[in-house]
C-alpha cells in the first residue's frame, strides 16, 4: 500500500489544480497591494477566461450602455472577488478529471458539490454573515480532497469509498489514513492553502469535513462558513433523499422544515425559501432531463457573479406613493408605475397622502398640484419638513398652463415635474430618472453608516490602546505615562488656581529581595496585593495611585495623615508582611514642575536603578526565604526618591510591621 | 366660439383599450366608469360653487375635469373646462358661469359617446 503524505502527492503532480493562470489570479487577488493591471496581465494569457469574464461583465449592463472590452473595466465592473471566484471555478473545472474509469463517480462528486454549492449560496444570503459569492465557492472546493484523493490513487480510493460507505465521518477519515497515508480534509486544507484561499476557508472546511463542529473554528468568520457548510450538505443531503423535496423524507425525516430550521438555525420560513430557491435552480438545469454537468456549474458561477451586479446596479420595483384627487388620473398612474414594477400606494388628496407618506416613507411620491383639502405644494412643504420624509424624491404632474406654478413647486422642494395630461413613457423616463438619484443617495446614507460604523469602532481601540498605553499591565493601575502627564496637569492647575496640591509617592522597599528571594511571581503577588489594598482604601484614590486627585479638598494636612494611616494598615497583616513608610514634605512646588522633580528615578514596579542596593544582602547567602531584613535597608530606597527634602515636617514614620516575616517596608512621600 | 369639434378623441381612446394588453379591455372600462361617474359630479359641484361664488373652488374643479376628461380623449370638455379655469383665476364670473352650460352639454354628449363605446 502507498503510503503518501499531502507533500509527496503534491510533488508527484497528481492532484486536481487551477491552471496556471487560475492560480496566477488566486494568488494576485490575495495580496493586499493587489494591482489591477496584474490583474488583467494575468487574465490575458487565458484567452477564453478573458472571453468569459467579459461575457459576464457585459450581461447586466444597462441598455444603451457602452459594451466593456477590457479586462481591466470587465474586473473593475465585476469586483476582485467575483473575478476570483470565476478564474478559480472555471479553471479547476475544467481540469479533466484523471483516472475517470475507476470506482470513483466523478460525475456525482460534482453534481454534489454543485447541489451543495448552490445551497450554501443561498443559505449564506438567508443567514447574512457570510457572503453568497464566497459561500458558494467555498462549498464547490470544499470536498476538494476527495477528488485528490481519486486522482493520485484512482483504483484505491474506488475501493476505500466502496467500504466506506456504511461508515461514520471520522472512521472514514481513518480508513483514508490507514489505506492511503492521508485523509481528504487533511488534502483539502493543504490545498485551499496552495491557492492562496481565505485561511477562514481552510479552518471552515477543516472544522466541517471533520465534523468538529463552528467551536473548532478559530474565528468568527470560519465558524460562518463551517456552519454554511454543514447546513448546505443538511440541505443537498436533504434535497437527494427527498427527491428534490418533492416526497416527504424518508425515516430520517431530514426534509422536515422543523428539523432543517433546527440544524440550519434559522426561521421556518427561511428554510422553506432557500429550499425554493434550491428546487427552482435544480430544475432549471434538469429540464433537459439529465443532471447537472460541469457546464452547469460554470453558468453557477456566473450565476453567483450576476446576483452580486445585481446587489449594487439598480434594481426595479420602489415603494411610491401617487396622489391625485382625479380618480381617473389617479388610477392610470396607479397602472403605468405598477406595471413598471413599482409597489404603489395611492392617496386622493394631500392629507391622506401625508399621512400615507409619513407611516409608509416611499422612496418616491408623484403628487398632483392642485387638490382640495391640502394641494401639491403644502404637501411638498409639509414632506420637506417632516423628519422621515425629507429625502423622498417628488414628482410633481402640473397641466400645461401653470408655468408659473412649476417655479412655485421646485421652490416647495419639488424634484421634477412631469406635464400632465402624461405621456406614459415620459413619466416612467422621469421616474427612473428618479430612482438613479434615490439610490445615489440611498448609497451614499449606506457608506456613510458604514463609516460611521467604522469610525466608531476606531474611537473604541483608540480608546482602548490609550488606555492600554497609559497602564501598567501587571498591576492595571495607571503607569508612570500617565501619572507625568497628569502630574503636570495637576501642577499647572494648582498653580493657577494657588490651591494646595498633595502627592503621596508609595514605594515598596526592598522590593528587590522579594523578588529575588520569593520569585517574581511572589513580587508580582505583592504588587496586585499592594494595589488593591490601596485602591480599597479612599473612593477618590480607587484603582488610580499615582492620580491621587486633588488629595482632600480642604482638608491637606489631615487629610493626607488619614490616607498615609489607612495605607498603612492596609499594608500590614499580610503574611507577606509589608510596612508603609510616609515622609511628608510640607510647601508649594518650588518653582519645578512635577515632572522635572520626578524624572529621572526608577519606576514604582523597581525597574533596576543603578543606585539601589544590591540585590541581595551581605551575608544573606544566594537563596531563597530572608526571614527578616534590617529596618535600615529601608532608608536608600527613599533617599532617592527626590531633591533632597526642604524641611521634613515629620520624621520618616517607621511602621511597626514585622510579626514574623517583617520586610519591605514600602515608603511614601508626601508634598503638599 | 366654435365647440363644433369631434365628440371623442378616438386616438386616446386607442391607446386606453390597449393599456391592459392582449385585447383585456377591462382597465379601459374601470377607467371609464370611473371618469363618468366622477366627472358628472364634479360637474354639479362645479355649478353649486359657482351659484355660490365660490371661484376660487369652482376654479379648482373645472382644473381637475380639464385633465381626467383629457385622459379620456373628451377633448371638447377638457378645453372648455381650461377656459373656465381661467376665467376664474381672473375673477370672470360671468364668463365661467356663460360656459358651464356649453361645458355641460358637451361633457352630456361625450358621456353618450363613451357609454356606447362601453357596449
Amino acid at each position: 500500500m502507498h503510503r503518501t503524505t499531502y507533500d509527496e502527492l503534491k510533488q508527484a503532480g497528481t492532484l486536481p489544480s487551477p491552471t496556471r493562470v487560475g492560480l496566477a489570479i488566486l494568488r494576485l487577488t490575495q495580496r493586499e497591494d493587489f494591482v489591477l493591471g496584474y490583474l488583467a496581465r494575468a487574465l490575458q494569457s487565458d484567452p477564453a477566461l478573458t472571453g468569459r469574464l467579459l461575457k459576464l461583465a457585459n450581461a447586466n449592463l444597462a441598455p444603451g450602455a457602452r459594451p466593456i472590452c477590457s479586462v481591466e473595466e470587465a474586473a473593475m465592473v465585476l469586483s476582485v472577488g467575483t473575478v476570483r471566484s470565476v478564474a478559480l471555478g472555471f479553471t479547476l473545472i475544467n481540469d479533466p478529471p484523471p483516472g475517470a474509469k475507476t470506482g470513483f463517480d466523478h460525475e456525482d462528486y460534482w453534481s454534489n458539490s454543485l447541489l451543495q454549492a448552490v445551497a450554501a449560496r443561498h443559505l449564506a444570503a438567508e443567514r447574512g454573515d457570510v457572503e453568497p459569492a464566497s459561500a458558494f465557492t467555498c462549498a464547490l472546493v470544499s470536498g476538494i480532497g476527495r477528488l485528490a484523493l481519486a486522482a493520485a490513487h484512482p483504483e484505491e480510493y474506488g475501493r476505500v469509498v466502496a467500504a466506506g460507505t456504511a461508515l461514520s465521518c471520522g472512521d472514514f477519515l481513518e480508513l483514508e489514513r490507514k489505506e492511503l497515508g492521508v485523509d481528504h480534509a487533511e488534502l483539502a486544507q493543504g490545498m485551499l492553502r496552495d491557492w492562496c484561499l481565505p485561511e477562514e476557508w481552510a479552518h471552515a472546511v477543516q472544522a466541517f469535513e471533520r465534523r468538529l463542529g463552528s467551536e473548532a473554528a478559530p474565528s468568527e468568520r470560519a465558524a460562518a462558513l463551517e456552519q454554511v457548510l454543514r447546513g448546505a450538505a443538511q440541505l443537498a443531503a436533504a434535497f437527494r433523499e427527498s427527491q428534490g423535496f418533492r416526497i416527504q423524507a424518508t425515516a430520517t425525516d431530514r426534509g422536515d422544515t422543523t428539523f432543517l430550521s433546527r440544524e440550519l438555525t434559522v426561521s421556518p420560513a427561511a428554510v422553506v425559501r432557500v429550499r425554493n430557491r434550491i428546487v427552482a435552480e435544480w430544475n432549471d438545469w434538469s429540464r433537459a432531463h439529465q443532471p447537472p454537468t460541469k457546464a452547469d456549474i460554470v453558468s453557477s458561477l456566473a450565476d453567483t457573479a450576476i446576483q452580486r451586479l445585481q446587489h449594487t446596479t439598480p434594481r426595479r420595483g420602489m415603494k411610491i406613493l401617487a396622489v391625485d384627487d382625479d380618480p381617473v388620473s389617479l388610477k392610470l398612474l396607479s397602472h403605468h408605475l405598477s406595471s413598471d414594477g413599482h409597489r404603489v400606494t395611492l392617496a386622493a388628496d394631500g392629507t391622506e397622502a401625508l399621512s400615507l407618506a409619513l407611516k409608509q416613507r416611499p422612496q418616491l411620491i408623484v403628487t398632483d398640484l392642485s387638490m382640495p383639502e391640502m394641494d401639491g405644494l403644502e404637501l411638498c412643504r409639509a414632506l420637506r419638513g417632516s423628519t422621515v420624509c425629507a429625502d423622498a424624491y417628488v414628482l410633481v404632474v402640473t397641466g400645461h398652463d401653470e408655468e408659473a406654478r412649476i417655479v412655485e413647486a421646485f421652490d416647495a422642494g419639488a424634484d421634477e415635474c412631469v406635464n400632465k395630461p402624461f405621456n406614459p413613457k415620459i413619466l416612467l423616463a422621469r421616474v427612473r430618472a428618479g430612482q438613479r438619484i434615490i439610490e445615489l443617495r440611498e448609497r451614499a446614507e449606506h457608506d456613510k453608516q458604514e463609516l460611521n460604523r467604522r469610525n466608531a469602532q476606531m474611537t473604541i481601540l483608540n480608546r482602548q490602546l490609550k488606555t492600554a498605553a497609559m497602564t501598567d499591565v501587571l498591576t492595571e493601575l495607571p503607569n508612570r505615562r500617565y501619572a507625568m502627564r497628569r502630574l503636570d496637569e495637576e501642577v499647572a492647575a494648582s498653580l493657577a488656581e494657588g490651591a494646595p496640591l498633595s502627592v503621596i509617592l508609595l514605594d515598596i522597599d526592598h522590593f528587590k529581595s522579594v523578588n529575588d528571594g520569593f520569585g517574581h511571581d511572589v513580587g508580582d503577588l505583592v504588587l496586585r496585593e499592594t494595589r488593591a489594598r490601596a485602591a480599597g482604601l479612599h473612593p477618590a484614590q480607587r484603582g488610580s495611585l499615582p492620580s491621587g486627585g486633588r488629595g482632600v479638598p480642604g482638608d491637606r494636612a489631615p487629610g493626607h495623615a488619614r490616607i498615609q494611616r489607612a495605607l498603612r494598615r492596609a499594608a500590614a497583616g499580610s503574611r507577606v508582611r509589608a510596612g508603609i513608610q510616609f515622609r511628608r514634605q510640607p510647601g508649594r512646588h518650588h518653582g519645578q514642575s512635577g515632572r522635572g522633580r520626578l524624572r529621572g528615578r526608577g519606576d514604582h514596579r523597581g525597574r533596576p536603578d543603578p543606585h539601589r542596593r544590591p540585590a541581595r544582602l551581605p551575608g544573606e547567602g544566594p537563596g531563597p526565604q530572608p526571614r527578616r531584613f534590617d529596618r535600615r535597608h529601608g532608608s536608600p530606597g527613599r533617599k532617592r526618591l527626590s531633591s533632597p527634602p526642604r524641611a521634613e515636617v515629620a520624621r520618616p514614620q517607621r511602621t511597626k510591621t514585622g510579626l514574623d516575616q517583617a520586610w519591605a517596608p514600602s515608603s511614601c512621600t508626601t508634598r503638599t | 366660439m366654435d365647440h363644433s369639434e369631434d365628440v371623442l378623441d378616438m386616438n386616446v381612446i386607442a391607446a386606453l383599450r390597449e393599456l391592459g394588453g392582449d385585447g383585456d379591455e377591462t382597465l379601459f372600462h374601470e377607467l371609464l366608469d370611473l371618469y363618468v361617474d366622477d366627472s358628472t359630479k364634479q360637474l354639479q359641484r362645479l355649478a353649486e360653487s359657482l351659484e355660490q361664488g365660490d371661484l376660487r373652488v369652482a376654479e379648482r374643479i373645472a382644473h381637475t375635469l380639464k385633465s381626467s376628461s383629457a385622459h379620456l380623449g373628451a377633448s371638447a370638455v377638457s378645453k372648455l373646462c381650461l377656459e373656465m379655469e381661467q376665467h376664474g383665476r381672473e375673477q370672470r364670473a360671468m364668463e365661467m358661469r356663460a360656459l358651464l352650460d356649453v361645458a355641460r352639454e358637451a361633457h352630456r354628449r361625450a358621456v353618450a359617446a363613451l357609454v356606447a363605446l362601453r357596449q
